[in-house]
C-alpha cells in the first residue's frame, strides 16, 4: 500500500519535471524565435533600398532625403571610429582601474571604489548624453580642443584629425563619451577575472623577484587573457550598439571628414534622430537596411571575438 | 645604461602610477556627473513634481506621467524577465554541466543582465 502511493508520487513528480524542463525549453526558444523574427523583419522592411541601392549603398556617402539618394559610408564610418576612440581609451584606463582595484587598493578601499566605477555603468545614457551635450561638450571645445591642436595638431599625418573649428560635440567628443560609459562594464570584467587567479602562481613570480607590473603583464594576464577579451569584447558591443549618448554629441551631420573635431553620424544616432520624420518607403527602408548593418557589424565583431578566444584555447596546450 | 634592476623598478612604478591615474580617471567622471546632476537638480525638486502631469510649455507642473510611465515599464518587464529566465535555468542545466554562460564569462560574475 505504501510503497503504491510511493509509486504514484514518484510518477506525478516526473510528470512535473518534465512539465517543468518543456517549459525552460519553450522559452528558451521563445527567444531564438526572436531573435530570427528581428532579422527577418530588417531583411523585408530594408529591401526596397537593397534593390534600389545595391551594393552602392555601403560605399555612397551621401545621404539626400529629398532626391531619396541614401548612402550608408557616413555612419558605418562614424559607429566605427567613435567605438575604435572609446575601446583606445577604455581598454588601457580600464586596465589600470583593474590593476588598481585588485593589486594596489588597501582592501578596506577595494569595496567602495568597485561599487564606485560600477556606478558608473548605471547611469542612464541618456544622462550621459545631457551632460556630454550641456556641460562635457563646452568644456571640451573651450580647453581641450585647443590644447589638443596646439599639440598633436602640428604633427604631420595625426594633424590631420585635430583640424577645425572648436564646436565640442563631433566625433572625438562622442568617442570619449563613449569611452566612459564601456569603461565600467570592461574593468569589472578585468577586476574579477584577475582575482581568480591562484595566489601560488602570483606569489612563485614574486618568489622569483619579479616586481609587480611583471606579475601583472606576465602571470596574470596570460592567465586571464580569454577573459579579458571578454570584457573588451562586452564593452565594444556597447559602444557599437549606443544610441541616446552619441546621438547628443556626435553632431548629427551626414559629412565625411578627417577631422575628429567634426560633427559625424553613426548608425543608431542616424537611427534616433530620422526614423520618426522619415517619410516615403525608401527613405524609411534605407534606414532599416541602417539597422540591419549595425546588426551584422555587431555579429561579425561577435563572431571574431569568439573566434580568436578559440584560437587562443588551442594554443593553450602547447607547451612554450 | 640604466642597471637592469633600477629599470624594472623604473618600469613597475612607472605602470603602477599609471593604474593610480586610471582609477582617479574613472572616479573623475563619476563624480564630475553626479555633481552636475545633484547641483543642478536639486532646486527642480518639489511635490509637485511628483504629483503633477508634464505641463504645457510655459505653465508649471511636474513630472507625474513620466515617473509612473517608467514604473510600470519596470514592473512589466520584470515580469516577463522573470518568465524567459527560464530559459537561463534551462541553459544552465546543460549536459555538460557548464553555467549556461558563454567560457569566457568569469564565473559569478553577476552583471549578465546589464545592458545599454
Amino acid at each position: 500500500m505504501r510503497k503504491n502511493i510511493s509509486a504514484a508520487k514518484l510518477r506525478r513528480q516526473r510528470l512535473l519535471d518534465q512539465l517543468f524542463q518543456k517549459t525552460t525549453w519553450f522559452f528558451t526558444v521563445i527567444v531564438l524565435v526572436l531573435l530570427v523574427a528581428l532579422i527577418g523583419s530588417l531583411v523585408v522592411g530594408s529591401l526596397p533600398a537593397i534593390k534600389t541601392f545595391g551594393f552602392n549603398f555601403l560605399i555612397s556617402s551621401e545621404w539626400n532625403p529629398v532626391t531619396e539618394q541614401f548612402g550608408a559610408l557616413v555612419p558605418i564610418v562614424g559607429t566605427l571610429v567613435t567605438a575604435i576612440i572609446a575601446l583606445s581609451i577604455g581598454i588601457p584606463v580600464s586596465f589600470g582601474i583593474a590593476l588598481f582595484l585588485t593589486e594596489l587598493s588597501p582592501s578596506w578601499l577595494r569595496r567602495p571604489l568597485g561599487t564606485a566605477i560600477e556606478l558608473l555603468a548605471g547611469i542612464p545614457s541618456i544622462i550621459y548624453g545631457m551632460w556630454g551635450l550641456f556641460v562635457f561638450a563646452p568644456f571640451f571645445a573651450s580647453t581641450v580642443q585647443p590644447w589638443l591642436q596646439n599639440t598633436l595638431g602640428d604633427l604631420p599625418g595625426i594633424g590631420l584629425l585635430f583640424e577645425g573649428a572648436f564646436m565640442g560635440i563631433g566625433m572625438l567628443a562622442a568617442g570619449i563619451i563613449l569611452a566612459i560609459m564601456v569603461i565600467p562594464f570592461i574593468a569589472a570584467v578585468m577586476r574579477d577575472v584577475f582575482e581568480i587567479v591562484p595566489s601560488m602562481l602570483k606569489e612563485s613570480a614574486y618568489a622569483f623577484g619579479a616586481t609587480t607590473w611583471e606579475v601583472i603583464w606576465n602571470v596574470v594576464l596570460p592567465y586571464t587573457k580569454s577573459g579579458v577579451i571578454g570584457g573588451i569584447m562586452l564593452g565594444l558591443g556597447r559602444a557599437l550598439g549606443e544610441t541616446m549618448a552619441v546621438t547628443f554629441v556626435i553632431g548629427n551631420a551626414h559629412q565625411l571628414h578627417t577631422s575628429l573635431f567634426m560633427p559625424g553620424n553613426s548608425i543608431a544616432s542616424a537611427l534616433a534622430n530620422e526614423f520618426t520624420e522619415a517619410d516615403g518607403e525608401l527613405y524609411t527602408s534605407a534606414l532599416i537596411e541602417l539597422g540591419l548593418i549595425l546588426f551584422f557589424i555587431t555579429f561579425v565583431v561577435l563572431g571574431c571575438s569568439k573566434l580568436l578566444l578559440i584560437q587562443l584555447k588551442k594554443r593553450e596546450g602547447v607547451a612554450t | 645604461m640604466i642597471p637592469i634592476y633600477i629599470r624594472r623598478r623604473m618600469i613597475n612604478i612607472i605602470h603602477l602610477t599609471f593604474s593610480v591615474l586610471a582609477m582617479i580617471f574613472g572616479l573623475f567622471w563619476l563624480f564630475w556627473i553626479l555633481f552636475v546632476l545633484v547641483g543642478k537638480g536639486l532646486d527642480g525638486i518639489s511635490v509637485a513634481l511628483f504629483t503633477e502631469m508634464t505641463p504645457a510649455p510655459g505653465s508649471a507642473g511636474g513630472l507625474l506621467n513620466a515617473i509612473v510611465g517608467s514604473l510600470m515599464m519596470v514592473a512589466l518587464a520584470t515580469l516577463i524577465g522573470t518568465f524567459t529566465d527560464c530559459n537561463g535555468l534551462s541553459l544552465a542545466q546543460s549536459d555538460d554541466g557548464s553555467a549556461g554562460h558563454p567560457d569566457w564569462y568569469p564565473r559569478g560574475y553577476p552583471g549578465g543582465h546589464l545592458s545599454g
